[in-house]
């Protein structure tokens, strides 16, 4: 048996309480035994996600308890390539978080946090039980909570009391979907979940799916439950807000997916929840985008932005829905390369100007005035990614907003693509131009004497920047990757037939 | 113009009268839910719990062989959420400080010496027949860190440090979660899978008897361990909180 | 019979402090209102024979919730009565 799925969370997991046991023990290896558990935890996850993209899908019994009785995990192409993203996000979150001697109770405990929050990411990813989901869902929300709210600093208590508000209700309409599902199917395993869907009354699953989109809506933003977000990456502060939105929210986004397509059977039960949507990608992007635009903050802009670049992703995912059969894949496909583009232009974005805040110590944008010129490779990797995620051609930025593009059947969401656009060229050129203002004030206040590397950090943030953009240019190979992955998704006989051996035991 | 008191009582009414459809919607679909499933698929989870899990596992008590055995990997999981919530409440409390000296009266005190050692009989029996009877380590756990908070209460912080530092807790937690995390090891070097009981060669011994139930005793020793030692940490960072750092109300 | 008018009593009672729990004045009526639900939902389920379940709730939601919330209220009462 290949125990690469119960492996990507295993190890994490373990190194969260070895991280905690060193900084008892011996807190001067503390930072060397994150990176330990960093490196090992992103080999797993890249050995699972290659395993995974090539061979068929990975099945994995724990306690060799088959479907009904135990818990399954899974690795298909389309988790792989989810685990590919965490791969990335844990490595490069604990190379930009070395920490030179900060002693608070936070940055102590935060190391094992951040190990366990991606450890409940990988979870997420590779589990095909729905209480299981619902478990690790609960985790990585105890452990954002962790991060956010952090002591001492103004307003993250409230902000971390709205967050922990906002999960509660999250999670309790997780937990009614999960239960109505299992009360109708006698199961919480996916596969046979999904083999009872269909049969299902239409109120039965009617109302899972729409607890399960609000449950989601608000761990992804969706606008009218997005209140919680650009105020919690406020007080997160730019190298936790990283993690929260460019790995947090992608993995929420990958179970909204994965449940409406596999457990629920949505593109044959209830296609019509695709269109409503495609009529909430289309209010993220709009509003996302001016809310951005109006914003003086640099971090809650940021924020905004993030919820406009959700907008993209379901309306790729609405347009699956909306199309069905084998044209679905491109159409996923679409939306797995904005998942990705967005996940490396975001992280890049906030890691880089997390050292123009530090540097100024304000993230409001009029008190950045002229700070490019103190930190130049922080700014050239922000501007790539800006770059980017605005979508100039070249970059993968584009290459992303464009086949989610081509993907409509409507010209209404293209128009809404292009507005967005437009609108996010003008708040990152606004930056940009004050970033390089020629006249910068005479004096900076002195930076914060608890510094990250700085040199690392700059290099970790540009390989993303520059990854971002590079993604446009190679297309054929990443084409390939997408449409395999994509492939899990939509067609999930591969793997529904295996799981269903252990239902005659 | 309406008066606030009326206003207040509106607001209320209206909170009351929308909880109230949600929990009756809530019930009415699960109702629905079930005569459903009766309709369609008679039993397809609980019979194979119910009729198999004694000759499986070798536990008596069929919620501890599912949570220690078939669904021990969710038991992992939760055991997991408490380390993280510690984990959370220490980052925002901060280390624990001053602790306060206050103490409960003297014939509290007296009384309560005489009786904490058989208090501590009620969660070791919990724990130890977890498989022979209700309970296990979670509820044992829970009884155990209890029992630290009442040392706490009834005879000041400062002695609890004491008796119970907070070092050896935060260590005995650590190690207990080291040692649940690596025993499910022990099925993956069998050439079984990941937290496998009976399947990765532990003796499923005579049901009913205390050694029986292959690994489920020592699952339930160290959640209990677990724990105790996390909820009590917990209370210990709360209970050592400054309160000066909260900004005092101006006037 | 007679345990079954029991049992719907408890029921009731459950509903009268959650009820009150809610609309109390004062944080620590509220949490020891809190406590006896907790109790009474314990009660409730041993009438269901679901007794792992109601171990868990007594010690969880009348032990350690209580002692943590009580903790808490007196952690923050301080500040309350000086401002005033």
């Amino acid at each position: 048996m290949n125990h690469l799925p119960v492996l990507v969370v295993v190890i994490p997991v373990a190194g969260a309480f070895l991280i905690s046991l060193v900084d008892t023990v011996r807190p001067a290896f503390k930072s060397t035994a994150a990176l330990l558990v960093a490196t090992a935890h992103s080999t797993t996850l890249v050995a699972a996600a290659y395993r995974g993209m090539t061979g068929p899908a990975l099945l994995y019994s724990v306690g060799e308890w088959i479907a009904p009785v135990g818990i399954s995990l899974m690795v298909d192409s389309f988790s792989a390539f989810f685990l590919l993203l965490l791969a990335i996000g844990h490595l490069a979150s604990a190379l930009v978080r070395i920490e030179s001697g900060d002693r608070s109770e936070w940055a102590r405990k935060s190391a094992a946090l951040i190990a366990l929050f991606f450890a409940a990411l990988s979870g997420i990813t590779v589990t095909a039980d729905l209480f299981n989901l619902f478990i690790f869902v609960e985790l990585a929300t105890v452990c954002s909570i962790g991060l956010i709210a952090r002591k001492r600093h103004p307003g993250s208590a409230v902000a971390g009391f709205v967050a922990l508000m906002a999960a509660t209700i999250s999670g309790a309409l997780l937990l009614f979907a999960v239960l109505v599902l299992y009360v109708a199917t006698g199961t919480v395993a996916m596969p046979l979940v999904a083999q009872a869907a269909p049969d299902l009354p239409a109120h039965l699953h009617g109302m899972a799916t729409a607890a399960i989109i609000v449950s989601f809506g608000i761990k992804i933003g969706l606008v009218p439950m997005h209140f919680w977000q650009p105020r919690t990456y406020h007080a997160a502060g730019t190298t936790v807000a990283a993690i929260l939105s460019a790995f947090g929210l992608k993995i929420h986004v990958y179970a909204l997916l994965r449940l409406l397509w596999f457990p629920l059977q949505a593109p044959v039960v209830l296609p019509g929840v695709y269109s409503i949507l495609l009529v909430m990608g289309m209010v993220n992007i709009l509003t996302g985008h001016s809310m951005a635009m109006i914003e003086r903050n640099l971090v809650r802009m940021l924020a905004f932005s993030s919820i406009a670049h959700v907008g993209y992703i379901l309306l790729g995912v609405a347009a699956a829905g909306r199309i069905g059969g084998s044209a679905a894949v491109y159409a996923v496909a679409a939306a797995l390369f904005h998942t990705g583009m967005h996940t490396l232009m975001k992280s890049a974005l906030f890691w880089s100007g997390h050292r123009l805040i530090h540097l100024s110590r304000s993230s409001r944008i009029m008190d950045l005035g002229g700070i490019a010129w103190r930190a130049p490779g922080s700014i050239i990797a922000f501007s790539l990614a800006a770059l980017a995620i605005i979508g100039i051609p070249p970059t993968g930025g584009f290459a992303s907003k464009w086949f989610v593009a081509m993907a409509q059947q409507a010209l209404l969401p293209v128009l809404v693509i292009g507005a967005g656009t437009v609108i996010s060229l003008v708040y990152y050129g606004r930056f940009f131009l004050i970033a390089t203002r020629r006249d910068p004030p005479d004096s900076f206040p002195a930076p914060h004497p608890l510094s990250l590397r700085p040199r690392l950090q700059t290099a970790v943030v540009l390989a993303l920047a520059v990854a971002a953009v590079m993604a446009g240019t190679r297309d054929v190979q990443v084409r390939s990757l997408l449409l395999r992955a994509a492939e899990g998704l939509v067609d999930q006989a591969d793997f529904v037939g295996p799981a269903l051996i252990g239902r005659g035991r | 113009m309406e008066s606030p008191v009326i206003r207040v009582f509106l607001t209320r009414l209206t909170a009351g009268f929308l909880c109230l459809l949600l929990s009756l919607g809530f019930v009415v679909l699960l109702l629905d839910a079930g005569r459903h499933r009766a309709q369609t698929i008679p039993t397809q989870m609980e019979e194979p719990y119910t009729a198999r899990s004694v000759a499986e596992t070798g536990s008596i008590n069929v919620v501890t062989a599912i949570l220690m055995d078939y669904r021990a990997f969710d038991t992992l999981g939760e055991a997991t959420v408490i380390f993280a919530s510690v984990a959370v409440a220490a980052a925002i409390l901060g280390k624990p400080g001053s602790p306060s000296n206050r103490t409960m009266g003297l014939l509290s005190r007296r009384q309560l010496s005489a009786l904490l050692p058989l208090f501590f009989i009620f969660p070791l029996f919990v724990i130890f027949h977890g498989h022979l009877s209700p309970g296990g380590g979670f509820q044992g756990g829970v009884s155990l860190a209890v029992l630290v908070i009442l040392i706490h209460v009834a005879f000041g912080d400062r002695f609890g440090e004491e008796v119970i530092p907070h070092r050896i807790l935060a260590l005995s937690e650590y190690g207990a979660a080291i040692g649940l995390v690596g025993i499910g090891f022990v099925g993956i070097f069998q050439g079984s899978a990941y937290l496998a009981n009976v399947a990765a060669g532990f003796p499923r011994g005579t049901a009913g008897t205390l050694a029986s139930g292959g690994v489920i005793p020592l699952l339930n020793l160290l959640v209990g361990m677990k724990v105790a030692a996390g909820l009590s940490s917990i209370y210990v960072h709360l209970a050592g909180h400054e309160a000066e750092n909260v900004p005092e109300k101006r006037r | 019979m007679a345990l079954d008018i029991a049992f719907y009593l408890i029921l009731a009672a459950i509903l009268v402090s959650a009820f009150a729990a809610i609309h109390v004045r004062g944080h620590l009526n509220a949490v020891i209102i809190l406590s006896v639900f907790s109790v009474l939902t314990t009660v409730k389920f041993t009438f269901l024979q679901a007794v792992d379940v109601a171990m868990a709730e007594a010690v969880i939601g009348a032990g350690l919730m209580t002692a943590l919330f009580v903790t808490a209220i007196s952690k923050t009462r301080k500040r309350t009565w000086r401002a005033r």
